[in-house]
């Protein structure tokens, strides 16, 4: 997983222009119970992601689409499925104007990446529009319109444990007794 | 400058200073592990390739509710044995957080982690509770430790007096209708201001509980010591607190006038969709749950039951009434409110999160549920065609009666 995690993403994007978008709604509580043993099941899990937003996005999504959102996307539960359901349909990064803490903590130590856009992203994509993002730079590109945009990169200490493949693998290199000061200032 | 709660709180936990918008490592005080979702923190350790917890007189394992069937009734058990191996405590019973405090475990100016978002109802007492993912939770059982993004921290200050009728749901309420559901993410929020001490211990808790809805990372009152030593159920638990230096240490100060504020409801599906209870009375229910970690301490119980006694719950509606905790619900017993509740034809559940996370009472299509709990969201009850309303005891107890929203202050008291 370490060398593979891409930093260049290329999808189509997929706009849900709503704030608050909560875990409910990115995996609800139906498909919760409804998973039972499952709910760690990547088959079986993704097919839950975005749910209550719309029914058919598991069916109709690719690997490296691209979920634009709002505001405080992710408030709500700590449950695991809201990230894990979009990592496993293969989303290749979410964009939103901001994320709530324990989302944005879970993706991050999950290996799911995501940034937050500055510039009023709708100036820059339409729905459906092809994108090509550097996870490291924030450079992006509407390849639709050939038109070039920046979104915020992620702290560089943030990028390290996502582009490890997540927290558990950051650990197994840093080793759980090691130095990990490397977080500080 | 001098520094915040939280600061002071983070910097003891990472060895070094710290400061707002640093990144460092901490090593929590105390951690928690569900039952349930806490397999896969299990499984984490597993792929680290770690065995024992680093720290297992650090942890507690807690058992939500011991009657549960299907697969968290298994993982009951095996959490139990696995704990027994580890040497780790187990609770058992109590929706949690809020009864980390009143079993003692929560103490103020100390760092608890634990999964389930609402870890900031701790600051009750003045503990920093944070809330993280099952795996991260794994993690931190496997090193001892978390990284950790130091929050700034803004306050609320709240002055004037209380209207009758109206208590700390509505107050954070009335919070979310004016700052939103965001206002909180990335800071701590702290209530400050000659206003705190018209809140006692459980309007503390409902307060903060509901600052999760905000996004907050997690909430602060200033630490009551007479309060702290009423729940720490004679644990012989330190009151240590940490406490903010001075105002200017607040990355912002926003004023809340209780005088004028009226009892709240949040309608579907936002915790930020907030309006006056007159302006939603007459909204059908189908259903009233009073219950979860945000209202079901023993004075909203007594609040509800005092609006209860001698009458009959609507024959429309369906009302659960599930104490938060054991302590709660044998008090509540004493008192004779749970007799109040099922003689008005409410059931009476074990303490759990029921209806709130789905567990009980499921919402048809078309049904409407007023709620003491803390999230609205679409479908968390049932049905996506069916709407959750969010207020305070008082208001859930005077639906419940009428079979459509009330405000409770109409409703007569003997």
């Amino acid at each position: 997983m370490p060398d593979t995690m891409p930093t260049v993403i290329e999808g189509r994007a997929w706009i849900f222009d709503q704030d608050n978008i909560d875990t409910d709604l990115i995996f609800p509580l139906e498909s919760l119970f409804g998973t039972q043993g499952g709910i760690n099941n990547p088959g079986e899990v993704r097919k839950h992601a975005l749910k209550g937003l719309d029914p058919d996005f598991a069916a109709k999504v690719e690997p490296g689409d691209i979920v634009i959102v709002g505001a405080n996307f992710g408030c709500g539960s700590h449950r695991e499925q809201a990230v894990t359901s979009l990592k496993h349909s293969g989303i290749g990064v979410v964009l939103a104007k901001s994320f709530s803490r324990i989302y944005h903590r879970n993706a991050v130590n999950l290996g799911m990446p995501l940034l937050e856009w500055a510039d009023p992203i709708k100036k820059h994509v339409s729905d459906g529009d092809q994108l090509r993002i550097d996870l490291i730079t924030g450079e992006a590109e509407n390849q639709t319109r050939g038109h070039a945009f920046k979104v915020k990169p992620l702290a560089p200490i943030l990028m390290n444990i996502l582009s490890a493949g997540g927290l558990i693998e950051a650990v197994k290199s840093w080793g759980p007794d090691g130095d990990w000061t490397r977080l500080e200032r | 400058m001098g520094r915040t709660a939280a600061e002071k709180i983070l910097s003891r936990t990472a060895g070094l200073e710290v400061s707002a918008g640093d990144v460092v490592t901490v090593e929590p005080d105390l951690t928690w592990i569900p039952s349930g979702f806490g397999m896969i923190a299990l499984r984490a350790m597993d792929a680290l390739g770690i065995e024992k917890v680093k720290y297992p007189e650090r942890l507690l394992t807690w058992l939500i509710e011991p009657s549960f069937s299907g697969d968290i009734g298994k993982s009951n058990i095996a959490l139990e044995t696995w704990s027994q191996n580890q040497g780790v405590e187990v609770v058992r019973g109590g929706v949690p957080n809020g009864t980390l405090a009143m079993e003692g475990y929560a103490e103020p100016g100390k760092l608890l982690v634990g999964v389930d978002s609402h870890g900031p109802t701790l600051g009750a007492v003045g503990c920093l509770g944070v809330a993280v993912g099952d795996t991260e939770l794994g993690i931190i059982l496997a090193t001892g430790k978390m990284w950790i993004n130091v929050p700034t921290t803004i306050a609320f200050r709240l002055r004037g007096k209380l209207k009758p009728g109206v208590g700390a749901k509505d107050v954070a309420l009335h919070i979310l209708k004016r700052h939103g559901m965001d206002i909180g993410v990335n800071r701590v929020i702290e209530f400050i201001g000659p206003g705190i001490d018209q809140f006692d211990l459980w309007a503390r808790f409902a307060l903060c509980n509901m600052t999760t809805e905000m996004g907050a990372f997690s909430a602060l009152f200033p630490p009551d010591e007479d309060l702290f030593t009423k729940v720490s159920a004679g644990r012989g638990t330190n009151f240590e607190p940490a406490l903010t230096d001075d105002e200017n240490d607040y990355e912002q100060i926003f004023t809340i006038n209780l005088g004028t504020i009226e009892p709240q409801v949040a309608c579907p599906h936002s915790l930020a969709n907030v309006k006056a209870v007159e302006d939603v009375s007459g909204i059908p229910i189908t259903h009233a749950f009073l219950g979860s970690c945000a209202n079901a301490w023993i004075d909203d119980l007594r609040e509800a039951a005092e609006l209860m006694r001698g009458r009959k719950v609507a024959e429309s509606v369906r009302m659960l009434v599930s104490p938060v905790d054991k302590r709660t619900y044998l008090q509540a017993e004493e008192e004779g409110l749970l007799k109040v509740f099922a003689e008005a034809g409410a059931t009476v559940t074990q303490p759990f999160c029921s209806m709130c996370a789905g567990l009980q009472g499921y919402l048809g299509p078309g049904e409407a549920c007023i709620s003491s709990s803390g999230r609205n969201y679409k479908a968390r009850m049932g049905s996506p065609d069916s709407s959750i309303y969010i207020a305070s005891a008082g208001t859930v107890a005077a639906s419940a009666l009428a079979g459509e929203i009330r405000d409770p202050r109409l409703v007569e008291v003997e």
